[in-house]
């Protein structure tokens, strides 16, 4: 065997396990959805994706999207305006030290981010009984186990995500477009909105997308803060296989092949928008 | 009145002086170049006349304006970057049309202006093309196009030939000194490359460790070098160090020769003051070797010597010579070089009208 080969070979067999457990739990539990989503008692049909779009379906789609939307919006005006403080600290500890931060807490998610914000903003969180001892009361105003709380709660991961993906494409802002365009008359906002910002679009938007797909596939910190409450795609799915009101697998994966394409465009437009040729990279 | 004056430009980074007491006056129309090594404060000087460095000291006058007051978009200065900096999403129009349109002139003046600009610098077909798509000369071109379309008092150069391959660089260079003679713009330009200031300043301004070491024409700079570093810096120099014998009639001991100087260039010295003989390599004539050894000098210098290396430069062959345990370069055109073989003894004979002497300093230094 030359040696070539031989190399080609010790590469697949290292990938080998990666491969597998890609097709395990990836590809054959996909392919499976795919199936039973198409699939009623009568045989091939789409008969679940009729039933999908009943009004508390629909309603459940509407609140996922505009969930994901403005936790995604949020995520991005306030992830950029701190990624863009790191980037021009002075201070390397820092930088460094947000950097660490946001890494952590982008990845800090599910019920245990969702029991964080009940002891801090719940009916008797930390927070809420300050502010009640200093005469500001939240509650009944506010509610941790509604939407608004929910956004705040997605905010918290989606916010150092996109500080994250972000933080490269501010870093590839070369400092000589900003003396070009001074030294051309452009004051600070001129730059940004004619260099700065266009520069920028493709990674912008590339990461609104992956923040909205983000949300939008969430289950565990919705459920463990406002369980039943709020109506998301993701939580009917759940209820859906666990049968709590009925018990129903098929039309639960009519609606995960659905939301599985929400997010599929949304994949594909951030790499479109990643392979833009004036996408600032470092 | 100058049309341009620096004076006194001053800049520390961390304490550190990267400019010292800079001061040059040019006039209108006038290309200068800032010479010098990685480091000299070449680059930080234009900065600081562009507005992207504030000096910690001194002044930029232009005609009776102190502009050091005014924001780098005030300045009325074009700047064009060593790495281009064009606006990746725009075309190479859209990137000469950027000022005007920041300027808010009226579409059809901008037009009209872009046009001429891409013409000037012959790039009118690539107008619609991203700098993606342009070479890096091409790009450069757009860079100067964009920086002229402002229609700016004053021209800075930094380096924009220096991420170039050498083809491109010499027949770019030709082509700015073109478009300047043209304009009759004035201009500021840094470059480390001495052959390339050589070739298109009015001026050379040669710099070290932040300090100004001499400005002169580039012939000036060449045949009189003000200090050893600048002897070194520009060209190939002979260093043959000695010590002064008859300073009225310009003798120098070096080693066991007798040198023929100019009287003028030690008539201020001291008999036995340390110095160091300047020649050019070019400024030696190589001869085989004759019986009778080196003669007296009398306005000439023989000096016998053998061949170690010769080194094939194009048109000119370079000569590593031998003389006594010290080495000399000189250069023989290369129609000769089959006169010459390593190993051979030969005689170099240079005029004294040649010889350039700086006296030593007391650091080890030469002026």
């Amino acid at each position: 065997m030359s040696e070539r080969r031989r190399r080609r070979w010790t590469a697949w067999i290292v990938l080998a396990p990666f491969f597998l457990f890609g097709l395990a739990f990836e590809l054959l539990p996909m392919l499976t959805l795919v199936r039973s989503s198409f699939t009623t008692a009568a045989g091939w049909s789409l008969g679940n994706f009729s039933r999908a779009f009943t009004p508390v379906m629909i309603d459940s789609f509407r609140n996922s999207l505009q969930l994901s939307a403005v936790t995604a919006l949020l995520g991005v005006i306030g992830g950029t305006a701190v990624a863009y403080a790191i980037v021009t600290s002075r201070r390397r500890v820092v930088r460094d030290t947000l950097t660490a931060l946001a890494d952590v807490t982008a990845n800090f998610g599910g019920a245990p981010l969702a029991f964080a914000f009940i002891i801090t903003l719940g009916s008797t969180g930390v927070v809420t009984l300050l502010l009640k001892a200093a005469g500001i009361s939240l509650y009944p105003h506010f509610r941790i186990y509604s939407v608004s709380g929910l956004a705040i709660a997605y905010v918290y991961f989606q916010l150092p995500l996109m500080i994250l993906l972000i933080v490269p494409a501010l870093l590839g802002l070369k400092p000589e477009w900003r003396e070009a365009a001074t030294n051309l008359g452009a004051t600070r906002l001129q730059y940004w909105l004619r260099v700065g910002l266009p520069v920028l679009a493709p990674s912008l938007l590339g990461s609104f997308l992956l923040l909205f797909a983000n949300a939008f596939g969430a289950y565990a910190t919705a459920w463990t803060l406002t369980g039943p409450d709020v109506n998301l795609v993701t939580v009917q799915i759940a209820a859906l296989v666990r049968g709590e009101v009925q018990l129903d697998p098929a039309l639960a994966d009519a609606l995960a092949l659905v939301s599985l394409g929400v997010m599929g465009v949304c994949v594909v437009g951030y790499r479109w928008l990643a392979t833009r040729p004036w996408r600032a990279a470092p | 009145m100058p049309y341009i004056e620096l004076k006194g430009l001053n800049k520390s980074f961390a304490g550190k002086p990267a400019v010292r007491d800079f001061a040059l006056a040019m006039e209108k129309g006038e290309f200068v170049s800032l010479l010098g090594p990685s480091g000299c404060g070449k680059s930080t000087t234009l900065r600081m006349v562009a507005g992207f460095e504030e000096p910690d000291s001194g002044e930029v006058w232009l005609g009776d304006e102190n502009v050091l007051i005014s924001p780098p978009h005030r300045r009325g200065m074009g700047f064009v970057f060593q790495s281009y900096a064009l606006f990746p999403h725009l075309t190479a129009w859209n990137n000469v049309a950027f000022g005007l349109r920041i300027a808010g002139r009226p579409a059809g003046e901008i037009r009209r202006r872009v046009e001429e600009m891409l013409e000037l610098v012959d790039l009118r077909e690539a107008g619609g093309q991203f700098p993606r798509q342009l070479s890096g000369g091409q790009q450069q071109r757009v860079a100067l196009a964009r920086a002229l379309a402002i229609e700016p008092r004053v021209l800075l150069l930094d380096e924009p030939l220096s991420a170039l391959d050498a083809v491109v660089r010499v027949t770019l260079r030709e082509e700015i000194r073109r478009i300047q003679s043209a304009l009759g713009i004035t201009t500021l330009y840094v470059t480390h490359d001495q052959e390339e200031a050589l070739a298109i300043s009015d001026r050379v301004v040669v710099m070290r460790d932040g300090w100004v070491e001499q400005v002169g024409t580039p012939e000036a700079v060449y045949a009189e070098p003000a200090s050893r570093f600048v002897a070194t810096f520009i060209g190939k120099m002979n260093q043959l160090p000695g010590l002064v014998e008859q300073a009225q009639e310009g003798r120098v001991l070096w080693g066991a020769h007798r040198l023929a100087v100019p009287p003028a260039a030690t008539a201020g010295l001291a008999a036995g003051q340390a110095v160091v003989v300047l020649v050019r390599p070019e400024a030696i004539t190589v001869t085989p070797a004759t019986p009778g050894g080196p003669v007296e000098p009398a306005g000439e210098n023989r000096v016998p010597a053998s061949i170690e290396i010769l080194t094939f430069l194009g048109s000119v062959t370079r000569l590593s010579l031998e003389v006594g345990g010290r080495r000399l370069l000189a250069d023989v055109t290369t129609g000769d070089r089959d006169r010459f073989r390593r190993g051979e003894p030969v005689q170099l004979v240079f005029p004294a009208a040649a010889c350039r002497v700086l006296a030593e300093q007391p650091g080890g230094g030469a002026r």
